[in-house]
This record gives C-alpha cells, sequence and structure tokens, in this order.
C-alpha cells in the first residue's frame, strides 16, 4: 500500500539535502529542481518497491533516486560526453599538501557549488565515484564507459576541483 | 576507490554530504497533485497496454478458434445436412447422376446434364425450392437410386405426373452436386461465388485514432537543455549563484492524427503482405509560454500477416509491420523551447509493432477493417520532442476500408 505521508514527511524534512544531490549532478538551479520533481514522482510511482530498513533508508532510497534521475537527464542530453583528451602532463598526481586544510577551511555551500561547477562528464564520475561510492567497474556499466576512462576522468575532476579551491583561497 | 581517496577528498565529502541548500520551490501541495497526476497517468497506461493486450490476444485466438472450428466441422456438418435434408444418397455419388441419365429420356438426361454442369462450374444463381428437391428424394428411399429412376421411366403414367423424369433427373443431379459442394439443398446455388483471398489484391484507405497525453510534465527537463548555462571556467565559485525557480514547463500532446492509404496482396497459403503510405502529424503546445510544435512525418509501413479465418464477409487477421518515417514538414513558435532544427537533419523515425484486425465485406468488392495496433516507437538521437519520444509504446485503433479485386 502505498503511503504518501511518508514521502510528505521526506519531502518537507529532506528536500533540501535531496536538491541538493540533483544540485550536485546538474548545475543548473532550475534543472535541478526539475530532477527533484521528477524523482518524487518515479519514487511514488514506485514505492511499491521501496523496502523499509530503519532510520535513513527512505531518505537513502531517494538519493538514489535522485542521482538516477540526474544521470538519465544527463544521458538524454549527451552531456556525459567527455570533455576533452587528458594530456599526459595534467595526468600527474594533485599535490594534497594543504588542501585538506584549505577544504576544512571552507563552507560546505561552496564545495558544494565548486562541485556542480566541474564539466558534466567529470562532475558525474566524481559524484559516483566519491559520493556515491561505486567502484570504475559499477561506473563503467553505469556511463557505458571503460573502467580506465572513469578512472581518468575521476584523477581530471579531482585535478579540477583542487585548482578551483586553490584559486578560491588565493583570493 | 576508497583507499584512492585522499585526506581532502574525506573531509570535502563529509562536508558535502551534509549539505543542505535551500528549501525545494514547489510546494508539498503542487509536488502532491504532480504526483498523483502521474500515477493517474502511468494506470491510464497500464489500462490502455491491457486492453490493447486483450483485444490482440481475442482477435488472434478467435481467428484460430474458428478457423479449427471451420476446418473441423466442414465435412461433417456437409453430409450431416445432406443426409437430414436429402434423403437421396447414393452409394456412388459419381456413378448415381451416370445411371440415372442413362434411364431418362435423352432430351431429358440434356436438360440435366446441362444443369449438373452448371452447378458444378459457376454456380449458377438458381434458388431451388426444398421441396422440389427433398420430396421426390424421400420417395425413392436413400439407397436405392434406382428407385429415383423408376419413377422417372418415360412412359409410366402415374397419378403425379408433374414428378417427372425431367423433374426427377434434375433434383437428383443439383443434390449430388449439393454434396459435393457441402452445402444445404435450399441454397445450394443461392449465392454467387465471391472473390476468394487467395491472390487477391487490396487497396485500402485508412485512419489511426490513439490517445494524447493532456499533461505531460515529465518532459519538462528536457526543455532546459540547451538552456544549461556554461560556467565560465575561471569563476572560481562554480554555479554557486543559483537563479531562482521558474515556473515549470510543460508539454501537452494532442493524439496524433494519421492516414494514409495500403496495399495488400493475400498469398493462397494465407499469408499477406501489405505496405502503403501513412502521413502523420503531431501537434505539441508548450504552458505556460503557449509556444506550440506541429510536425507531419511521412512512413512506409512494410508488414506480413496471416489470416486466421475467413469466410464470405469477415475475415480475421493478425499481422506485424515495421515503419521509417520521415519528417516532410514542421513548424514551431519561436519561444519554443527547443532549438529550431532544419527538417533535414529530423532522424527517421523507425517503429514496428503488432497488430490483429478483422474485416467485413460490406458490398462485393468493398470491406471496412479495424485493426487494434500496439506499436513500439525506436528512440533516435536529436529527434524532437512528440508524444512517441515520452510514450515508445502507443495503443492505436486503425480503421479503414479496403477495395478488393
Amino acid at each position: 500500500m502505498k503511503d504518501i505521508s511518508a514521502l510528505e514527511k521526506a519531502y518537507k524534512n529532506d528536500g533540501a539535502a535531496l536538491l541538493a544531490v540533483c544540485r550536485r549532478y546538474v548545475c543548473d538551479e532550475q534543472t535541478a529542481q526539475d530532477m527533484l520533481q521528477d524523482g518524487f514522482v518515479t519514487a511514488w510511482c514506485n514505492f511499491d518497491k521501496f523496502e523499509d530498513r530503519g532510520k535513513g533508508s527512505l531518505k537513502a532510497w531517494l538519493s538514489r533516486i535522485m542521482a538516477n534521475t540526474c544521470l538519465m537527464y544527463l544521458r538524454k542530453n549527451d552531456l556525459l560526453k567527455e570533455s576533452r583528451e587528458i594530456t599526459e602532463a595534467e595526468y600527474r598526481l594533485v599535490d594534497p599538501g594543504g588542501l585538506a586544510e584549505m577544504v576544512q577551511k571552507m563552507d560546505s555551500g561552496t564545495l558544494h557549488s565548486l562541485v556542480a561547477g566541474l564539466p558534466p562528464d567529470e562532475r558525474t564520475v566524481l559524484n559516483l565515484a566519491v559520493f556515491e561510492e561505486f567502484t570504475h567497474k559499477e561506473i563503467s556499466r553505469m556511463l557505458g564507459i571503460s573502467e580506465s576512462n572513469s578512472a581518468t576522468r575521476l584523477h581530471r575532476a579531482k585535478k579540477h576541483l583542487a585548482e578551483k579551491i586553490e584559486q578560491y583561497e588565493k583570493r | 576507490m576508497k583507499k584512492d581517496n585522499t585526506q581532502w577528498i574525506d573531509i570535502l565529502k563529509e562536508k558535502v554530504d551534509s549539505y543542505e541548500g535551500e528549501k525545494p520551490a514547489a510546494s508539498w501541495e503542487d509536488m502532491r497533485d504532480r504526483m498523483l497526476a502521474a500515477d493517474r497517468r502511468v494506470n491510464m497506461r497500464k489500462w490502455w497496454v491491457t486492453a490493447a493486450a486483450a483485444c490482440l490476444t481475442a482477435l488472434v485466438a478467435g481467428g484460430i478458434f474458428l478457423n479449427q472450428k471451420q476446418n473441423a466441422a466442414l465435412p461433417e456438418e456437409s453430409f450431416a445436412d445432406a443426409d437430414e435434408k436429402i434423403e437421396v444418397v447414393t452409394s456412388n455419388q459419381t456413378a448415381a447422376p451416370a445411371e440415372l441419365l442413362a434411364e431418362v429420356p435423352e432430351e431429358n438426361a440434356q436438360i440435366a446434364g446441362a444443369h449438373s454442369g452448371a452447378a458444378k462450374t459457376a454456380g449458377s444463381p438458381v434458388e431451388m425450392p426444398s421441396d422440389a428437391v427433398s420430396e421426390p428424394s424421400a420417395q425413392a428411399g436413400p439407397s436405392d437410386a434406382a428407385g429415383s429412376s423408376d419413377s422417372a421411366e418415360p412412359g409410366q403414367e402415374t397419378d403425379s405426373e408433374e414428378t417427372s423424369a425431367e423433374d426427377n433427373a434434375e433434383s437428383v443431379t443439383n443434390d449430388a452436386a449439393v454434396k459435393q459442394q457441402g452445402k444445404t439443398s435450399q441454397f445450394a446455388f443461392a449465392e454467387p461465388q465471391k472473390k476468394q483471398r487467395g491472390g487477391r489484391f487490396s487497396i485500402g484507405v485508412n485512419g489511426q485514432f490513439g490517445n494524447g497525453d493532456a499533461n505531460n510534465s515529465k518532459l519538462a527537463s528536457y526543455s532546459q537543455a540547451p538552456h544549461v548555462p556554461s560556467v565560465p571556467k575561471d569563476n572560481p565559485y562554480g554555479s554557486l549563484t543559483f537563479a531562482m525557480a521558474v515556473a515549470r514547463t510543460e508539454y501537452h500532446h494532442a493524439a496524433p492524427i494519421s492516414f494514409g492509404v495500403s496495399f495488400r496482396y493475400d498469398m493462397p497459403s494465407g499469408i499477406y503482405a501489405e505496405s502503403g503510405l501513412r502521413f502523420t502529424q503531431f501537434l505539441t503546445t508548450v504552458t505556460p509560454s503557449g509556444a506550440k510544435q506541429a510536425l507531419l512525418y511521412a512512413g512506409v509501413p512494410v508488414g506480413l500477416g496471416y489470416n486466421l479465418f475467413s469466410n464470405d464477409n469477415i475475415g480475421v487477421y493478425a499481422s506485424g509491420y515495421y515503419m521509417p518515417a520521415k519528417c516532410i514538414a514542421g513548424r514551431e513558435s519561436t519561444n519554443y523551447p527547443t532549438n529550431s532544427t532544419n527538417r533535414n537533419d529530423i532522424p527517421l523515425q523507425h517503429s514496428a509493432g503488432i497488430s490483429a484486425g478483422a474485416d467485413y465485406t460490406v458490398w462485393n468488392m468493398i470491406s471496412i477493417y479495424a485493426e487494434p495496433t500496439l506499436s513500439y516507437y525506436f528512440k533516435s538521437e536529436n529527434a524532437p520532442v512528440t508524444i512517441f519520444t515520452e510514450n515508445p509504446f502507443y495503443f492505436t485503433l486503425n480503421v479503414g476500408a479496403r477495395f478488393n479485386f
């Protein structure tokens, strides 16, 4: 039996966090709002498949639905294509020295915006690998790319993000 | 994956995970209405698909059942009817007319032979009164062919002069022809033979009816695709400054209008091939801007089918088809939320489907038909948004008329 009150509670309590998940995948605010609404519609249509495993399980389930909805959007609009090939010079390890402290000092809203500002292909892999904790094998299946390509994109996303953080701190 | 993360990534993850930005723009009441509307739409689609599947199954199953029944029952039925209504049953059907003819006067035999020949060939539209056929037969007895010839012997004066040898010979030869055709005696030659389906060529005109999608909000996000703002690479804030939410864009698809002509050739094996030309018009309206898009596609369906059942007036059949369609005309408002695309760049729309149909011959060469059809429209890159891009499975009722040659 579908219980719309459970989704109402989730929308009111966790709506902002779920919207933040959408913003991480799509940088446009209007599109993120659309993704949230589409995600809730999908959740409602498939609510009978949800298994309540205690506190937080509904939020986790909804987060996954939001991520999937955004992935479908990115795939349909062909936004997952690799923006450019990585050069040998770029393929060196990001120097983490001092970055941890910088990140520690920054507020979460700014960090969130910096992640959302990455190119779509890099942002998507970073989201899936870091925040959703998927393996490269799983990501390669989800995005239709090779595992090595997934690893390359992740590396490049980290590098770009580190540059953005350093740039932000210098200003 | 975890071991690859550096310390700063762990801190980043923790902070970003805990981030909660602005609240959603839409109120819960709006959200609930949207969810319930989507639920109704899904349920409606399930009903449509269920109804389509039921129609197709019923037509196919009915056709197979009628076909089997017809095949199994025809010989028994014809002989049973002949036994009941025609008492004259000769042990050798082909020999009986010859024996009889040998005993009737030459002139009468010629007449009888003429009738018999006519009956065996085209089935001339001569309606035989039932008593004229059955009464002399009853007098003769069921297994005595000679008995009937006795009554037709020339020179024998009986009180039933009207049941002459000519009548008897005619009735017996006609009865034999009746039995050969497996029909009852009353209307053995009443109807002209209709054109059989095998080897028949048909031209049809048709129209399709389906359901539109009155309020399709799921597509709203697509409209934003060309307008995703690109963040300058040197902007350290990325897309920090989100725009305030604006009214949600919704697409409304009218039921597509489809019409065309078809050409069909029925082979003697029961299989038929069908092709034709079909035009389909799509109309999409976007709210709240009121922008409109109209597209006209021309397609060439190619299909194969099988006649499951047929008699003189009714036929039941099932078929499958494939149709590539090309956009041949289109226009959209200047404020339509997708970039205008050159018509030549719009990819072909491929579809395939299955249908079951029934036709009814209303007059001689003309038949009308109805075909519930379940189609699947394949997705294409860069295809404009239509009802088929949102609902790839689509149920239609195809109705039309055929001219059979």
